[in-house]
């Protein structure tokens, strides 16, 4: 919290070390047009399904973070991409609605997942949109339920 | 077959410990010091996958096979435990009361320290905002290259120019400050020199001492001696262009735990990044000016991406695969010879490198539970290598392995699941997971803007015979001055036919 704390401070003094002081993350631009809410439907790993709310504009991690959905190790790396526990596996249909595009950064990531499929996606690279309220998406197994 | 159990997995024999020095002991036996990769390669051919080390009582297992490899770092938690760092500068450290950083800390205060700077460091987006200052110090260093080349377009001291480049990214991103080692100023220039020179020495005195017997534990001896003045002046310096900067902000400081902090992370930002990104560089640049095709397939591609911009833009780099391909492959030709990409990660924040061996290729946990790996059963706690590199050489994983071929790291299809030849766990140069180097993203985007910028203006060409090997001075160096040549590529066809 310290740097960015410093950060914001810094830059209403318009000086700071760039590292402390670049924009705040970037929210996807539809937040700011839609406060509207969507629903989101994680499909767990031992078969239970959880149901919550979302903003537009919120990630899907965030999205598990925020409403306390379990899932072990998830998000691991806090959306950096530095690891892939954040691994969903989307519906065909609703992959291709997805707005936010893939980056080699990401695709590295998801080579290194465990369960990888077509239709895979790091939670945290994925923000909700209107087209994409009502989807489910399946938390795939982990290499620990394998054994 | 049945799961064996830790005590039955195969190593060489263990000797009695001589004091407590068994630590510094040339306990790899035959093999040579300056060749760790030889000596894992042996480990892995004469006990197979999965090999114990047992010294001083602790035990090691080298793990090999990249199924093991993704077992172990998918049992991750959220904070990784890794093997702590014993060496020079952490006893530097510790006698000058200096905190131990990122790389060296595990728990929570890893944790603290980690969480405050990674939204900023990783995250792509914020790592982009940086673009415009990476590309003026990359087109500095076109300008710096082309005013100091020889005839012979060559120039003196690569390794000191790649330095000095590297000190002007880390002082821009670290403290928003030029320090203008690379203009034509002659104290600014002679600055960045000492610093690049300093750290150099850190380096190669840390290597010798690691190699001997640790009198300087006990002793201050002259090696010793020489490593405190070279770490005195590079801290001193860098702990001063800190506080210029934290008093440009003195207003926003809260309490000295986090002018502390701020401090540990911008050190070891602005020095780690002085050891790993420049031989990264330097082994790029010979790995283009030796690989002419390669060189301009991704000229084409800068080419046609780039265009006629100034500056190279994240959309540019999100394009330019090839230029990663590229990047992948020197990681993968490095390794095989030598460890230095994985103390990119290593001495960065995993910084658990040079404990054992004199030259870390391995990246290192206790493991958080129990696992099977190769058929035997790891207990929690172990302390466990992963050393992918020694498939580096091998045609099973890469074929052709001697050549220096950057498609191979080309997708080659759009399914996610069939679009790679390569296993994902055989190279990751900056590890994986919530401990993977804190620093990769600003070293890869430094590194994709400076070979764009670099490639658009020269043309890269290496004298015939003059071969590059490597040298340990704790990381791996290239082992003589790196004879690029920089031939002014707008005067190219004229100058073609003298390339070889």
């Amino acid at each position: 919290m310290a740097l960015r704390h410093l950060g914001r401070m810094a830059m209403k003094k318009c000086w700071a070390p760039r590292l402390l002081a670049s924009s705040q993350r970037a929210f996807h631009p539809s937040l700011a047009r839609f406060d509207q809410e969507v629903s989101v439907t994680f499909e767990l790993s031992d078969g239970r399904k959880q149901t919550t709310q979302a903003k537009i504009g919120q990630n899907l991690l965030d999205i598990v973070v925020d409403n306390e959905i379990d899932i072990d190790g998830f998000g691991a790396c806090e959306g950096t991409l530095a690891c892939s526990t954040c691994h969903l596996i989307f519906k065909q249909a609703d992959f291709d609605r997805i707005q936010d595009e893939v980056t080699d950064e990401e695709l590295d990531m998801l080579d290194l997942a465990y369960d990888l499929t077509d239709t895979s996606r790091l939670g945290c690279q994925v923000c909700m949109t209107k087209e994409l309220d009502g989807i489910s998406v399946k938390v795939p197994e982990s290499i620990n339920d394998q054994r | 077959m049945a799961t064996q159990a830790l005590a039955r997995i195969p190593g060489p024999s263990t000797y009695p410990l001589i004091g407590n020095l068994y630590q510094y002991n040339n306990w790899v036996g035959p093999f040579n010091k300056f060749k760790y990769h030889e000596a894992l390669q042996s480990l892995y051919r004469t006990y197979g996958p999965v090999v114990k080390q047992s010294i001083g009582g602790r035990v090691i297992v080298h793990v090999f096979e990249p199924s093991d490899i993704q077992c172990v770092y998918s049992q991750e938690g959220k904070w990784p435990l890794v093997p702590p760092l014993q060496e020079t500068t952490q006893m530097y450290r510790q006698q000058k009361q200096m905190s131990l950083g990122l790389g060296n800390t595990n728990g929570a205060e890893w944790y603290r320290l980690r969480a405050n700077s990674q939204q900023k460091m990783l995250r792509p987006k914020e790592v982009q905002f940086h673009l415009p200052v990476v590309n003026q110090i990359a087109q500095d260093l076109a300008l710096r290259i082309n005013r100091i080349r020889y005839t012979t377009s060559e120039v003196n001291d690569l390794r000191l120019e790649i330095g000095r480049w590297s000190l002007e990214n880390a002082a821009a991103l670290v403290f928003d400050h030029r320090l203008g080692c690379l203009a034509s100023n002659t104290d600014d220039e002679e600055f960045g020199r000492q610093m690049v020179e300093a750290n150099a020495s850190i380096f190669k005195l840390s290597g010798l001492l690691k190699l001997s017997m640790p009198f300087y534990k006990y002793a201050s001896t002259p090696k010793w001696r020489q490593l405190v003045r070279a770490e005195d002046f590079f801290y001193s310096k860098a702990i001063q262009l800190v506080d210029d900067a934290l008093l440009r902000l003195k207003d926003a400081i809260e309490g000295a735990t986090l002018r502390e902090d701020v401090t540990v992370i911008c050190l070891s930002l602005f020095s780690d990044g002085l050891s790993t990104t420049t031989p990264t560089l330097l082994f790029n640049l010979y790995a283009l000016a030796t690989n002419r095709p390669a060189q301009d397939k991704l000229y084409e591609e800068i080419n046609s991406i780039v265009g006629k911009s100034e500056a190279v833009t994240e959309e540019h780099i999100s394009k330019m695969v090839f230029l990663k391909a590229f990047v992948k492959e020197t990681f993968r030709q490095v390794v095989q010879v030598s460890s230095e990409p994985y103390l990119l990660c290593n001495r960065f924040f995993l910084g658990f490198a040079f404990r054992l061996w004199p030259n870390g290729t391995e990246v290192s946990r206790y493991t958080e539970e129990d696992m099977e790996l190769s058929g035997y059963h790891i207990p929690a706690g172990t302390h466990v290598d992963l050393n992918p590199l020694v498939h580096f050489r091998d045609s099973r994983w890469f074929p052709n392995p001697s050549a220096h071929l950057p498609e191979r790291w080309l997708r080659i299809s759009e399914d996610r699941k069939d679009s790679n030849l390569v296993h994902p766990y055989l190279l990751t140069p900056f590890g994986h997971g919530t401990r993977m180097c804190a620093g990769r993203r600003f070293a890869e985007q430094d590194l994709y803007v400076v070979l764009a910028t670099l490639l658009r203006r020269f043309i890269l060409s290496y004298p015939v015979g003059e071969d590059m090997d490597q040298i340990y001075h704790t990381l791996l160096f290239p082992d003589r001055p790196v004879r690029v040549k920089f031939l002014d590529r707008s005067q190219s066809k004229s100058m073609n036919k003298d390339i070889k």
